[in-house]
């Protein structure tokens, strides 16, 4: 930045800009910005990264611990309302739908008026940016404001729409990174450095993540499976230092606000801790991994099904493409009138909220050997101290109960992913994925009432157990990451099942990773997101290729020796950033690159007029004050695919040009290598 | 600029933030709690609003004419001017006297000044045609400022200026896709962000280079402005691009003109269309149905097929 300065009369010392010569009160002026220098000079010994990281973590805390606060207080009056309204079908009808289509309209609706790309999760997208593509404004400060409203107003409706909070949460965490990572280049004054940036970015998702559940250490690694490709260890203290930071603020903020005495975790579970289960029960967890490993392909398969019919069918994608907030009101009074209590919704526990859905299902208790003989009734309220009777129907009893559960909220829980809000999709498969377990342990304890070991001391089954395995292994299964495990423990307190649980996530993996992409690379696919898949490992006859089968051979040089004239009809007729500048137009020996702006700057700046019979060339322009940027990177034909998609990735680059011998002979961008790796995933069969 | 008012902005409305959690946490046996909340709350709000009044001087510019020296209509409109701006005392005196240059700086008395009211976002003076492209007003007036500076100015390039560019040497392919697959565009900070308005982008990239290169004025007798000293901290490099700025621009080539077209038409429509894109895609999904959507989809399906 340019700019003029000067000198106060007879004051010595560094000169100053002239706006800072001109502002009212200079001598306050200048004696804070010593007192700001001196404090900075202080405190940045240490690293000024951490101070960002720290603030990053506890704003993020602060933010979603207030989202929670007016959540619940929106949550408190409709459940007021609800009960208020009287016995009337209708009203109560009413009163049940309208608030979360209401809702839903106006989060559809506000966040995307504000921001189109705003609904949905964030995370495929953060995965994109932070893989080294730039999506142009997707970390904008404005797209803030419209998530956190929109966000905020999709956690309102609760377990109606059954939606969770980590995604677009991710999304606003990366927008605070970036936002205080200008703030720390401006409190610095350097300038700006990409490896700076994105290693601010880096932080924050896993700080969103964290922040979330409170739990530091899944988060973190959660946020290095799903989100990042190439993970460099130095971005490891950071994130762990700033997730901790946001995880124990969120908790401190919560005992603050007198909910709970000390720092604990979130659903207390109490199972035993000496014999926790018996070793046959090993085989039923491992059973339950595989259980959950199916099911999680075919809600992917199903899920990204539906998505290509929407855009498929002409009134759906007519519907979307118009008014999105009529679609959003449409599939919020379906859900809702579904999940309507004294109708369906008896029978699949729809009075109960997401958190209280946790936990109840991780309940100690078996369900099925209390109700075997009692069939309780159906309190007009649920009943704090037994919330698990919800899920007791006197005629479906629990198991119906917990199957039709599972039955319905596949479709609905699919519906609700496609509406456009801003809305995380991990906690609602958290909860599926317990339900399953909590099944699997209701029918083993009916089956072994005793517990498996028999002629010992009694063990009972806790199904329990089985629902923390199922959400941990159906959650690892769809977003493919095995962190949910730890993530699991981290939320209830309890680690005794950690090896069970690590087995069944083990082989939920190992079956959904073979059959289907993950959730949020499914909408990636769908999306059309410049993401780079993976290519190490995979059968496609990838190690071959090399850069000269898949490189942009049509490349505009310029010459140092080419007339101005041709020059100029170059730069009209090609829109590239830059060009490729060559010694000589036979030789095409690469010397450096001109950025176009700056080649039509000093094309305009050239005077018109010069001595006849001299023909000027590039090079006059270029000695007139056209910087050229040297190339520090060149690729080779004989470079292979992988190298170079590693280096595309590890070095977040755009741009490499190819040379043979020096010649410049080609280009290749992130668009060259995705056709590449896609023609070689489906390659072309010859007829 | 613009990002220190999203700073400026954002630190206040942080503060108001705190202030309503601290009215949300309201307890009473613990008001230690509420207390910290508003008594951060309080001072950020208090520093961003002080912070941001500090903001208000005047921006100078610098309109020379071809009229004679700076006659006395001309110092009763500047002084009128500055009588609007906020200030507690007559800022142009006080200008006068806290501002000194130094005694052999040139005379400036065939110049005529002009002072703008508080603007936050000063009008690049002499940027060029692609730079105030944006849609900025007064592009008569850098045409004309132009045409009327004579001699070279040697100014202050700020250390960013260089690492930025330098850094930057690997930056951005061109890559508008303008077929049907609508990906999202790979170009970073290119100018052509910048026709999506001048809103306050708080990637600062984009506005290095079309930033506040303006703004110095005429101070008392002053020649002319080859002798107007200005101390540069960092050795010049070779790229001197902003010195060709304020060189002769000579604007009569036809070719110049033609190319000046096609630069800014290409930079609105590739502007307008990610934007139309963005526009039509249904949480990404594009309109038309006739996309090539099988090709995608079987991307990471293991080659099992055959």
């Amino acid at each position: 930045m340019e700019e003029l300065v000067g000198l106060h009369e007879g004051s010595s010392g560094k000169p100053v800009t002239l706006q800072e010569l001109w502002g009212p009160c200079p001598r306050a002026r200048r004696s804070i910005r010593g007192a700001l220098e001196w404090v900075k000079e202080r405190l940045f010994r240490v690293g000024e990264d951490w101070y960002f990281l720290m603030a990053h973590g506890v704003l993020m805390a602060l933010i979603s611990y207030a989202m929670n606060v007016a959540i619940r207080s929106v949550v408190r009056a409709h459940k007021w309302l609800y009960r208020e309204i009287g016995d009337g079908h209708l009203l109560r009808y009413l009163s049940w739908t309208v608030y979360p289509v209401a809702l839903l309209s106006f989060s559809s609706g506000f966040s995307q008026s504000i921001t189109p790309s705003s609904g949905g999760s964030g995370i495929p997208e953060v995965k994109t940016i932070l893989s080294g593509v730039i999506l142009e404004d997707y970390l904008d400060i404005k797209n803030f404001g419209a998530k956190v409203a929109g966000l905020s107003c999709t956690l309102a409706t609760g377990s109606t729409i059954f939606l969770g909070k980590l995604g677009p949460f991710v999304h606003l965490s990366v927008i605070t990174a970036a936002y205080l990572g200008h703030v720390r280049t401006k409190i610095i004054g350097e300038s700006e450095n990409k490896t700076k940036k994105m290693e601010m970015l880096v932080a924050g998702a896993a700080v969103g993540v964290a922040t979330v559940f409170a739990a530091p250490f899944s988060g973190v690694l959660f946020s290095i499976e799903v989100m990042s490709s190439h993970f460099s260890v130095w971005d490891y203290w950071r994130g762990f230092f700033a997730a901790t930071c946001g995880a124990f603020m969120f908790r401190l903020l919560a005992v603050f606000n007198s909910e709970q005495e000390t720092i604990t975790s979130i659903y207390k579970t109490s199972f035993r801790v000496d014999i926790p289960f018996d070793l046959p029960e090993i085989f039923f967890f491992v059973a339950l991994g595989a259980i959950c490993g199916v099911l999680s392909c075919g809600y992917n398969f199903c899920q990204r099904s539906f998505l290509f019919f929407l855009k498929a069918n002409g009134f759906t994608s007519k519907l979307l493409a118009t008014s999105k907030p009529l679609y959003a009101a449409l599939a919020a009074l379906v859900l809702a009138s579904i999940t309507y209590p004294p109708g369906v919704g008896r029978f699949m526990a729809s009075r109960l909220s997401m958190e209280q859905h946790l936990e109840t299902l991780f309940d100690n208790n078996s369900w099925a050997l209390m109700t075997k003989n009692s069939s309780p009734s159906w309190p007009a309220e649920p009943d704090p101290q037994n919330l698990w009777l919800e899920w007791c129907h006197p005629q479906l009893t629990v198991f119906g109960t917990l199957v039709f559960f599972l039955v319905m909220k596949f479709w609905m829980l699919i519906l609700a992913t496609t509406i456009p809000i801003p809305a995380g999709y991990f906690l609602p498969i958290f909860i599926y994925g317990a339900v399953i377990g909590r099944l699997l342990g209701e029918a083993l304890s009916v089956a072994f009432p005793e517990g498996i070991m028999v002629g010992g001391e009694v063990n009972p089954i806790m199904p329990g157990a089985y629902a923390l395995a199922g959400a941990a292994a159906f959650s690892g299964a769809v977003t493919h990451s095995i962190s949910t495990a730890l993530l699991v423990f981290e939320l209830t307190g309890q680690m005794v099942h950690a090896l069970p649980v690590l087995m069944a996530v083990l082989v939920a993996n190992a079956i959904s990773q073979s059959c289907q992409p993950s959730f949020y690379d499914g909408t990636i696919i769908v999306k059309k997101l410049p993401y780079l898949p993976w290519i190490r490992g995979r059968k496609i006859g990838s190690y071959p290729v090399t850069v000269d089968h898949f490189m942009n051979c049509t490349l505009t040089t310029l010459a140092k020796d080419m007339p101005l004239e041709e020059v100029i009809r170059v730069v009209i007729s090609t829109d590239v950033t830059q060009y490729p500048l060559v010694e000589t137009a036979e030789s095409q020996t690469l010397v450096g690159i001109v950025k176009r702006n700056h080649l039509v700057q000093a094309l305009q700046m050239e005077p018109a007029s010069r001595a006849p019979g001299q023909q000027p060339c590039l090079q006059d322009i270029l000695a007139g004050g056209c910087p050229i940027q040297p190339v520090t990177l060149q690729l080779s034909p004989e470079t292979s695919l992988h190298e170079t998609h590693n280096l595309f990735e590890l070095l977040n680059l755009q741009l490499l040009f190819v040379t043979s011998r020096g010649r410049a002979v080609g280009s290749v961008t992130w668009v060259e290598l995705k056709k590449a790796i896609s023609t070689l995933t489906n390659p072309t069969t010859p007829k | 600029m613009t990002e220190e008012k999203t700073f400026r902005i954002g630190f206040i409305i942080l503060g108001l933030f705190l202030l309503s959690l601290g009215t949300f946490l309201m307890s009473h046996d613990r008001p230690q709690v509420y207390g910290t909340f508003y008594a951060m709350g309080s001072v950020m709000v208090i520093g961003g609003v002080i912070w941001s009044m500090c903001q208000c001087y005047p921006k100078i510019t610098f309109v020379p004419a071809d009229s004679d020296f700076l006659s006395p209509k001309a110092l009763s409109l500047m002084e009128n001017r500055l009588l609007e701006v906020k200030s507690p005392q007559p800022p142009y005196v006080r200008l006068w006297e806290e501002a000194a240059y130094d005694q052999s700086l040139p005379d400036f008395t065939h110049v005529q000044m002009k002072v703008l009211g508080y603007s936050e976002d000063p009008r690049p003076l002499l940027a060029t045609e692609l730079k105030t492209g944006v849609g900025n007003g007064g592009e008569g007036e850098p045409r004309t400022a132009q045409a009327w500076m004579e001699a070279a100015v040697v100014v202050h390039r700020g250390l960013d200026e260089n690492e930025g560019e330098r850094s930057r040497a690997q930056s951005s392919p061109p890559t508008c896709s303008q077929g049907s697959a609508p990906l999202a565009s790979f170009q970073d900070e290119l100018d052509m962000g910048s026709s999506e308005g001048s809103s306050p982008h708080p990637s600062p990239s984009n506005r290095d280079e079309p930033h506040p290169q303006v703004s110095w004025a005429s101070r008392g007798p002053l020649d002319h402005f080859s002798d107007f000293a200005l101390i540069d901290d960092t050795p010049t490099s070779e790229d001197m691009v902003l010195e060709g700025q304020v060189q002769k621009a000579a604007l009569s080539s036809k070719q110049r003109q033609s190319l000046r077209m096609k630069e800014k038409e290409s930079v609105h429509a590739s502007a307008e269309e990610p934007e139309q894109e963005e526009e039509d895609l249904y949480y990404g999904l594009p309109d038309s149905p006739g996309e090539p959507l099988p090709d995608k989809e079987l991307d990471f399906e293991p080659d099992a097929q055959g």
